[in-house]
């Protein structure tokens, strides 16, 4: 596949900080809107940060280390 | 959690009150120490971290005003610390140009071939040595963003007010963050498209 999508929303994202409603951002932003590879692409992001997500699990913090917060801070 | 009942124990805990203090470290304790073992992928820095923080929050808790919310504050002291510890380790990260030649860099697997690959690879130990090795790749400045927008689930305001960038700065840099990852992927999962296809 070629960067278009790639492009085409790096360009989006260089403007991010940026007006959104300037012509330029608004007329990349209405293209992904209608361009089905953008939409893909925008896809697979989405799947990346929902597979780090996953994998990120949360854990519970070691009961040991905050018992040694309350004796050094004398809480208990 | 209840924001009024957290407000008391600050409150409380400003005034010396022990146990409401007490209150406070189990009630953040588990958020503190996934945010730095996210930042930080050890264990042993993770619990130094929380440590830290609590001891710091604890010496600090009499100059928290009240403007901002509580966990912001406390976010912000254990993020510190986190970005502190890993900036002593020895690691080769990314530079802004390294991130935007992979954007440059032709798709390395069609889309329509993501879905091919299995959840099971996915999940392999493999698999997560490889998301985690790109993630600790990422500058400081990104990984910071994205993990605490998208793995911690804060908003662009909340992320903004505990890195002490402005909210466009936070999205700029969490969009690139996430192209990033998602190229990195993209080369592994060119290769368990091939492992599937063979």
């Amino acid at each position: 596949m070629k960067p278009h999508a790639k492009k085409i929303i790096n360009e989006l994202c260089n403007y991010l900080g940026q007006d959104l409603n300037q012509p330029m951002c608004k007329e990349l932003w209405e293209h992904v809107q209608n361009c089905p590879e953008c939409q893909a692409y925008l896809n697979t992001v989405k799947l990346t940060v929902e597979i780090i997500r996953d994998a990120n699990t949360p854990q519970h913090a070691p009961e040991a280390v905050k018992e040694n917060i309350f004796k050094i801070l004398k809480l208990k | 959690m209840d924001n009024v009942n957290v407000k008391e124990l600050v409150k409380q805990a400003k005034k010396g009150d022990k146990e409401a203090f007490t209150q406070l470290v189990h009630l953040y304790s588990d958020r503190v120490y996934n945010l730095a073992l996210r930042i930080l992928k050890n264990p042993d820095d993770a619990a130094d971290v929380l440590q830290e923080t609590f001891l710091a929050v604890y010496e600090k808790i009499h100059t928290f005003d009240g403007r901002a919310d509580f966990f912001t504050w406390l976010y912000r002291i254990a993020t510190n610390f986190s970005l502190m510890r890993l900036r002593k380790k020895k690691r080769t990260v990314l530079a802004d140009e390294d991130l935007e030649r992979e954007f440059d860099s032709p798709d390395q697997v069609e889309i329509s071939e993501w879905q091919q690959v299995p959840l099971k690879g996915m999940l392999s130990e493999e698999f997560q040595k490889h998301l985690d090795e790109a993630v600790d790749s990422l500058p400081d400045i990104y990984k910071s963003v994205f993990i605490l927008r998208d793995l911690e689930n804060l908003s662009i305001k909340e992320t903004s007010r505990i890195l002490g960038i402005t909210e466009s700065n936070v999205k700029i840099r969490l969009k690139r963050a996430r192209m990033y990852l998602r190229e990195k992927l993209a080369g592994y999962m060119s290769e368990l498209v091939k492992e599937n296809n063979s």
